[in-house]
């Protein structure tokens, strides 16, 4: 059984049509990369899924459970969890308060009022295991305002990852930086997900052929071909409709 | 700990043992005002819980502060020899169920709605007090006296005076505002913050903005109903005044004098203005006047409140901005 399926998802934003007969299977541990020109539907696809907007047609499943219907909260808690392509934060605490936030939420202590959150031994200590991982350890007290935009965007991973989620879906995780920043984020997103399921959105070509295994061409709206990084290198129509432009980024 | 909190802990209890003391020291009538004090306090703070802490704004909060004056007025003139403490807690209850009430559909609507229909249940509940003659007495209001405190083991305590009522209602307040603040730096406390900060990241966190806030109103309205009930219990009467919307118009201009970022900042605020009220009503019939040109003037020029005055960081910017000045005015 597949971790997620989409069936036939149509949205539509009072009359134009956004997404079109979208259908998306997801296996557990796979790493799947959207792609597709501006305004194709990649972050609406999203949306979708994480319950920000209602289909107007279609199903999504995961785990053979249907969550077409609930809100973006109980999405969560079923397992899926998301970052934002603009950096959505909580500018005014520091690195350490903002995963902790997360990881309060996991451990769905989110409306106790018996004990105090600063000396709660498990959630420091599972905060502490993400700042680790994402290698944030020295900027712990920081104010995420003081970041740089390219550790915000870290942040915005950590987040994701503070929920344990089985589904990762990361909306341009590297949106707004520069190559070495990127390359940066990049082996971040690859080591911090090894074991996990992960759904990306992405333009940048190199980013998508280094992480995914397979690749969903979006193209106004409507799947154009999905298939593993050789069948999508390979294909014709693709090659026509999105990357023709940056064939050298493909065939390097 | 460290350092720091020890001494903000110590400045707390020295700052409690001298509000113990203050009767010592005061007449009559100005213990009657620092009672006054002591009770707006509770109310601004309870409001700040929902402005400053929850990034709410209701305009109706002094509805709630009316039920727990009616209620207390309403046990007592009716029931003889009923425990005050009790009253004082069921005058919160009664608007913890009806902040319920009110939040429940209030809550469902944002900003400007959310202020004005909270403010529409207020105007509400003001009709039924003005209208309703038989039991709220309508404009003339009902009188209660205040009864002896029993105390099991200790026995009867007279609250007549001023000085032991003060006594009482500032045990009342420091143990409520303990358990909020308290409460603010738990994980339901955290899930505010999360909330106001950023709303939509919260969600996608798997917090739920509307079972929070509700929660937050309800605790809001309990504090709101207390401070109304011990109104009642200093005034020994409430009249359409204890649920007028200048009521809740009050709690807003305490919080925005005092300074809604701290969590202190709406008692300075309140005890401010209920000086200052006291002070200018003595001198003229127009205080209000002053009070709202006092109003425009903080929000302009003071938008941390006067509790920004003992902030560090505002004496930081202030010297740095005069060493600025003279380092431009050399040579």
């Amino acid at each position: 059984m597949s971790l997620l399926t989409v069936e036939n998802i149509y949205k539509d934003f009072s009359g134009l049509q956004v997404l079109t007969n979208v259908d998306l299977q997801i296996e557990k541990g796979e790493k799947h990369a959207v792609i597709g020109p501006n305004g194709a539907g990649k972050s609406t696809l999203f949306n979708v899924i994480t319950g920000k907007y209602k289909p107007s047609r279609g199903r999504i499943v995961l785990e053979g459970e249907e969550i077409t219907k609930l809100s973006p909260n109980k999405i969560v808690y079923r397992g899926i969890a998301r970052s934002f392509q603009i950096i959505n934060i909580f500018p005014s605490m520091t690195v350490f308060e903002n995963i902790r936030n997360a990881i309060a939420s996991r451990m769905g202590i989110r409306l106790r009022m018996s004990s105090l959150l600063h000396s709660n031994k498990s959630v420091n200590k599972a905060t502490e295991e993400i700042l680790e991982l994402m290698e944030l350890n020295d900027r712990r007290d920081m104010p995420v305002l003081a970041l740089s935009y390219g550790e915000q965007r870290e942040i915005e991973i950590a987040l994701t990852l503070g929920l344990n989620p089985k589904l990762i879906m990361l909306d341009e995780p590297t949106a707004g930086l520069n190559k070495v920043d990127t390359a940066r984020v990049i082996d971040l997103i690859r080591r911090v997900t090894a074991d996990k399921t992960l759904i990306i959105v992405e333009h940048d070509m190199n980013v998508v052929f280094n992480l995914a295994d397979r690749i969903t061409v979006l193209y106004y709206g409507e799947i154009l071909q999905t298939g593993t990084k050789q069948e999508i290198r390979n294909s014709e129509k693709v090659k026509k409709a999105y990357l023709g432009m940056s064939q050298d980024a493909v065939t390097d | 700990m460290s350092k720091k909190s020890y001494i903000y802990l110590g400045l707390i209890c020295a700052g409690i043992i001298c509000l113990f003391l203050v009767p010592l020291f005061t007449s009559e009538a100005q213990i009657i005002i620092i009672t006054e004090m002591l009770y707006f306090s509770l109310f601004a703070i309870s409001f700040n819980l929902l402005f400053g802490y929850g990034g709410l704004l209701p305009f109706g909060h002094g509805g709630l502060f009316g039920i727990g004056a009616y209620t207390t007025a309403l046990i007592l003139s009716n029931i003889t020899g009923f425990n005050v403490l009790l009253c004082v807690i069921l005058s919160g209850v009664a608007a913890f169920l009806a902040g319920g009430f009110i939040g429940f559909f209030a809550l469902r609507l944002k900003g400007t709605f959310f202020a004005l229909l909270t403010f529409a249940f207020q105007m509400f509940l003001f009709a039924i007090a003005f209208k309703w003659r038989p039991v709220t007495g309508g404009e003339d209001g009902i009188g209660v006296l205040r009864p002896d405190l029993h105390l099991p083991l200790i026995g009867d305590i007279s609250l007549a005076s001023p000085g032991t009522f003060y006594i009482f209602a500032l045990i009342i307040i420091i143990v409520v505002l303990a358990l909020c603040y308290w409460l603010l730096h738990t994980p339901f406390g955290n899930s505010i913050t999360c909330i106001k900060v950023n709303e939509e990241r919260s969600t996608f966190l798997g917090y739920r903005t509307y079972l929070s806030q509700l929660i937050l109103f309800c605790i809001a309205s309990f504090m709101a109903g207390i401070a109304g009930s011990l109104y009642t219990l200093a005034s020994e009467y409430v009249s359409l005044e204890a649920i007028n919307v200048d009521i809740s118009f009050t709690a807003i201009m305490m919080t925005f004098i005092g300074g809604a970022g701290a969590f202190l900042g709406p008692a300075l605020g309140a005890s401010f203005y209920v000086v200052v009220q006291s002070w200018l009503s003595n001198l003229t019939d127009r205080w209000l006047l002053i009070m709202g040109i006092l109003f425009v003037l903080m929000v302009l020029y003071m938008d941390g409140g006067l509790i920004s005055i003992f902030k560090k960081e505002n004496y930081e910017r202030w010297r740095r901005k005069r060493n600025n000045r003279s380092a431009g005015s050399k040579p």
